[in-house]
């Protein structure tokens, strides 16, 4: 708009591009809910401790309150909770909170913010930002996401093979909303120490985010470690091209080789070197003897010099320098392959041997048990994870629900259908696909 | 520069990469099949080069090439190559192949800068049968998002620019029988993207409880999986939102994949960085 334009113009103008009067009075419904919610919810953490169950009681009553509410009041309400704007601010809303959850380190004690933060740490504690995904006005949020998602789906209901996958999507979400809601109240986690050939246990140490809370929880079983394997991958002797930092005080690794005979390696700077020979038996065939040597060929430059015997496990003879660098004949460390603990699980007369690996949860008495930890100087000893978690089945016929939905929903019959005809009419050369 | 000297396979696939950038570019100009030819041609020959590398190093790191960020981005480059070219052959058109191959070599490059300096063997916690459906749908998923960025890309720059603007219109590369709706292939890109980043989010979340006991521990990777999924998650919705169409939905789309790029490479960047299992170290990935 022109500068110089007379008042009467602008206001036209003005009145033509701002937003019909409904829209403003929907934007400032979606204003109200998304604002208002957590502004609620914070005002409640004032009075109520935090916690899961607090947090997990506040998102499934906040979503039955705006649920109800939004149903109760005039329509619009309504159209403005199912509409697709409202929707949208709201995963704005909860990806701004899920960001500020990664700008403020979670769940420290109390006084780290402000030694870290200095006056902004108040800030943090007294809005639980330290906290953020166990605060009231998060949950509040959370049930914001709740009201919204079921009163789309009650809306569509009952179900055609046009929003089915709509439906299935938004039942998953809830079954999923739920699940967590009900893991977040009632599971119960914790740890459990056993060494091969030891006691057995019937109790589980509480921890609450990683932490051991003191108390502890009875397995409802007997649970003893038979036997512990601790497997590592084989260790490897190489070739390592290191560098000197710019203090010239540390070495960082640059390149690592096989041990291959004759193959030329470049290395930065121009530089090259081959193995000329190698004796990986050298110090004595036994593997407690084993002390692999080699010769390098370096050329730096066109100067070419082989290096003298370098053995892998000898200090101080298993390097060569280069004019920026060193060649380093060295053994690495062997890293963990595996480990597995071998349990016997009583309960009553039911006995049942089996085993736990990362990955391998096994499942027993209405607890997952999860290999989680070893002690690499101490070849007996297992740590495990015990978990209780009422919610988990209900997450996972969430998850279920909402992958069959999202695919239905874009992909399913008559959105397929579309595609195709779009794909053929852009081939065709109709223009508009 | 050493690194490629040391590794001729990976130059020979950047230098396709390069050339198929190059081809494509001249598609724009020329409207000979010869060229449209060559610049596909190349650019499925940087992709069986990248193919190559790949299984070369599956083959001698005897494990899924995707711990570090270094393989991550060898396979972020094949799967933005491979989705590209299925769009190419969907929509009948090369306009967006410079911008993608340019992507591609892209990923490569920085790639160089970030070379593993060993191959390193995989912990226990990644040895699960879920780590490569995870890592592939989630990647195939990226490349997807990187293909609607171009597209939308293409979109803003027509609106600014009479170049771009024709390239939307002219048989380029003589692939190219109509006008271009540029938002319709976005939206075709990010829906299909979307439905990845879905599987890709939900396989990890399933992938954890089996692993550690928690679908989600708010980790910071984890959040910013989270925030990608619902700023997509909110473009979809706003495209039903009367006059969120047009240039509005294009900035939508490129700040997604602003959020992909920073869930990917940006976590070190955050003060949360030392308290995550996920983010990229040095040489190591989880």
């Amino acid at each position: 708009m022109s500068t110089n334009a007379s008042p009467a113009a602008a206001s036209a103008v003005a009145a033509v591009t701002a937003p019909p009067t409904s829209t403003r009075r929907e934007v400032r419904r979606i204003g109200l809910l998304v604002g208002g919610a957590p502004a609620v919810g914070a005002l409640i953490q004032a009075f109520v401790g935090p916690g899961s169950r607090a947090a997990a009681a506040t998102a499934a009553a906040g979503g039955a309150v705006v649920f109800a509410a939004c149903h109760l009041a005039p329509r619009r309400w309504r159209d403005t909770l199912t509409g697709f704007r409202f929707t949208a601010v709201l995963l704005f809303a909860l990806a701004a909170a899920a960001v500020l959850g990664t700008v403020f380190v979670q769940g420290k004690p109390a006084e780290y913010y402000p030694a870290r933060y200095d006056a902004l740490g108040t800030l943090i504690l007294a809005l639980r930002l330290d906290d953020i995904f166990h605060s009231l006005w998060f949950a509040a949020l959370l049930g914001l996401l709740v009201a919204a998602v079921a009163s789309s789906a009650v809306l569509r209901f009952p179900p055609r093979a046009a929003n089915l996958g709509f439906l299935l999507c938004h039942a998953g979400l809830l079954a999923t909303l739920a699940g967590a809601a009900v893991s977040s109240a009632f599971a119960v986690k914790g740890r459990i120490d056993l060494h091969a050939g030891g006691e057995s246990t019937s109790k589980v140490r509480v921890t609450r985010n990683g932490a051991l809370t003191g108390e502890q929880a009875e397995l409802g079983f007997d649970m003893r470690l038979d036997r512990f394997d601790l497997a590592s991958h084989d260790p490897e002797f190489r070739i390592a091209y290191y560098e000197p930092s710019r203090s010239g005080e540390q070495y960082s690794l640059r390149a690592s080789f096989d041990l291959e005979v004759g193959v030329r390696h470049l290395l930065p700077h121009g530089d090259a070197f081959r193995i000329a020979r190698l004796d990986p038996d050298a110090g004595g065939a036994a593997a407690e003897l084993r002390n692999p040597a080699a010769v390098l060929e370096i050329r730096t430059g066109r100067e070419v010099r082989e290096t003298p015997l370098l053995f892998a496990l000898r200090p101080g003879s298993n390097y060569a320098r280069l004019p920026n660098g060193v060649l380093v004949f060295e053994k690495r460390a062997a890293d963990v392959k595996s480990f597995v603990s071998h349990v016997t699980l009583t309960s009553g007369d039911d006995v049942r041997q089996a085993r736990v690996a990362v990955n391998e949860p096994l499942s027993f008495g209405g607890w997952t048990l999860y290999q989680a930890d070893f002690d690499p100087r101490d070849p007996t000893y297992s740590g495990m994870e015990a978990v209780r978690d009422p919610g988990v089945d209900g997450v996972f016929v969430g998850f279920l629900l909402i992958s069959i939905g999202v695919a239905w929903m874009f992909y399913g019959g008559r959105r397929t259908g579309r595609l195709a005809a779009s794909i053929a009419r852009a081939r065709r050369g109709d223009g508009q696909p | 520069m050493y690194v490629l000297a040391e590794h001729p396979w990976f130059l020979a696939a950047s230098a396709a990469y390069a050339a198929a950038t190059a081809a494509y570019a001249a598609t724009w100009r020329s409207t000979r099949a010869l060229v449209a030819r060559v610049a596909t041609g190349l650019m499925c020959a940087a992709i069986a080069l990248n193919a190559a590398l790949i299984a070369g190093r599956w083959i001698s790191a005897e494990r899924p090439p995707f711990k570090s960020l270094f393989e991550s981005l060898v396979f972020f480059s094949f799967t933005t190559g491979v989705v590209y070219l299925v769009m190419e052959r969907l929509h009948r058109t090369r306009v967006f192949g410079a911008l993608a191959a340019l992507m591609s070599f892209g990923c490569l490059a920085y790639a160089v800068a970030h070379w593993d300096a060993e191959v390193v063997k995989l912990p226990p916690a990644l040895q699960s049968p879920w780590f490569v459906p995870h890592v592939v749908v989630y990647f195939v998923g990226y490349g997807a998002m990187a293909f609607a960025t171009v597209a939308a890309a293409l979109q803003l720059l027509a609106g600014r620019s009479a170049f771009f603007a024709r390239l939307t219109r002219v048989k380029a590369g003589t692939a190219l029988t109509g006008a271009l709706d540029l938002e319709q292939v976005t939206f075709d890109a990010i829906r299909f993207g979307f439905v990845l980043l879905t599987f890709g989010l939900l396989v990890g979340s399933v992938w954890a409880k089996s692993a550690w006991g928690d679908f989600w521990v708010w980790d910071p990777k984890e959040n910013w999986s989270l925030v990608t999924w619902l700023v997509y998650g909110a473009y979809l919705h706003l495209r039903r939102v009367k006059g969120w169409r047009g240039r509005r939905a294009a900035w939508l789309a490129v700040l997604g994949f602003a959020v992909v790029l920073f869930t990917y490479l940006g976590m070190g960047l955050l003060p949360s960085a030392e308290e995550s299992v996920h983010v990229y170290t040095q040489s190591s990935q989880s």
